[in-house]
């Protein structure tokens, strides 16, 4: 039976730090120099954007520095997320060729949906997977995924809203009228569900965490063993988080037209300078 | 003289697809894309972006522009199709 390595590692006052964890992970087991990895980690009060999205569009940035809130981009596509203590996220590296058919991102999206799922199966909730990568309980989102295919690489990962605070979350994000149109819904809030609510009662994140790595081993049929990051990935993090995640141009993203850039641009400077 | 416009498109898969575009004389200038669905290599969407420069905003030369550049740069897509680009320029450039 394959093994994987299991890490339990955080940095949640430091979402930049965090985001440069991740993709360090990443690259190290792309080049062989860790095992298939499944993480568990949280930011705190953090808006994590999608690697193709912009910013000034998508993210009420006076808002968020009003109620303290940092904004990342990830490196991975996708939509915007509101990260708090009590949103965890799972992150799967698996190099290439993988278990998954194809290593088709869709079908990754799918098969690591299945795990959680499964996990969630064992604290009581009946979760089931929604094209193109979200995780549902009676038609509200619970848990959403992005991903990336890199060469010797599947990239999945995903975050699940134990019991985060959804108000923070819709102050802070714009959903475009057209998404909320096309779901049917009027607000953000109606759409989207909690692990406590769901289950009724007051969960540990240890508990959670312990389900969704039995649910990854069941699906995936392999065996998890806690392990460390290396001085590698550690060492790629400390660069990444210099280079790229915690610099402004990353953050602000592509859009060079946007009429109110200039102005984004500080207040991500000035968000980031908060402690 | 060069105007700005902004459009946003819901692929048929309920994923995003936004364009800022500026034109001149019916002709694009540059386009950028941006949403949350996802494309590799991720570069490659600026690129696009930066290919339509000059292409009439009609739809058969966006058709034609659009598709033969994903295909030359061999760009994987999920949650919008090569038709969804075309989709949002076109509505960009009606306002």
């Amino acid at each position: 039976m394959e093994r994987w390595r299991l890490l339990d590692v955080e940095w949640p006052d430091k979402p930049y730090y965090n985001l440069a964890v991740e993709e360090a992970i990443a690259l190290a087991v792309e080049a062989g120099k860790a095992p298939n990895t499944l993480r568990f980690w949280r930011n705190d009060n953090t808006v994590v954007i999608g690697r193709l999205q912009c910013v000034s569009l998508e993210v009420k940035l006076r808002e968020c520095l009003n109620y303290g809130v940092k904004v990342v981009r990830r490196f991975t596509g996708g939509g915007a997320v509101y990260h708090d203590l009590e949103n965890l996220n799972y992150a799967v590296s698996l190099r290439r060729p993988t278990l998954i058919p194809g290593d088709d991102v869709g079908l990754g999206f799918r098969k690591v949906g299945e795990a959680v799922a499964l996990g969630l199966r064992r604290l009581g909730v009946e979760a089931c997977f929604v094209p193109v990568n979200d995780l549902q309980v009676g038609g509200r989102k619970i848990s959403g995924m992005a991903g990336s295919l890199l060469q010797g690489l599947l990239f999945i990962h995903g975050c699940l809203l134990v019991g985060s605070n959804l108000e923070v979350l819709s102050k802070v994000l714009r959903i475009p009228r057209e998404k909320l149109e096309s779901k049917g819904v009027k607000a953000p809030r109606a759409r989207v569900t909690t692990l406590r609510d769901e289950v009724g009662r007051s969960l540990s994140m240890e508990e959670v965490k312990e389900a969704l790595a039995l649910g990854f081993e069941e699906a995936f049929n392999i065996k998890l063993e806690r392990g460390r990051l290396t001085s590698w990935e550690l060492e790629k993090a400390e660069e990444l988080y210099r280079e790229k995640y915690s610099t402004v141009e990353w953050n602000l993203g592509p859009c060079v037209f946007c009429p109110e850039r200039d102005k984004d641009l500080k207040i991500l400077r000035q968000i980031a300078s908060e402690k | 003289m060069v105007k700005l416009y902004h459009a946003v498109h819901r692929s048929q898969n309920g994923k995003t697809l936004r364009v800022c575009l500026s034109v001149e004389e019916g002709k694009i200038v540059q386009a950028v894309f941006t949403g949350d669905f996802f494309a590799e290599p991720s570069e490659s969407l600026i690129r696009l972006g930066k290919a339509l420069k000059g292409v009439n905003l009609r739809r058969e030369d966006l058709e034609k522009a659009v598709s033969s550049f994903l295909r030359r740069e061999r760009v994987w897509l999920l949650g919008v199709e090569p038709k969804d680009f075309v989709e949002v320029i076109l509505k960009a450039g009606k306002v």
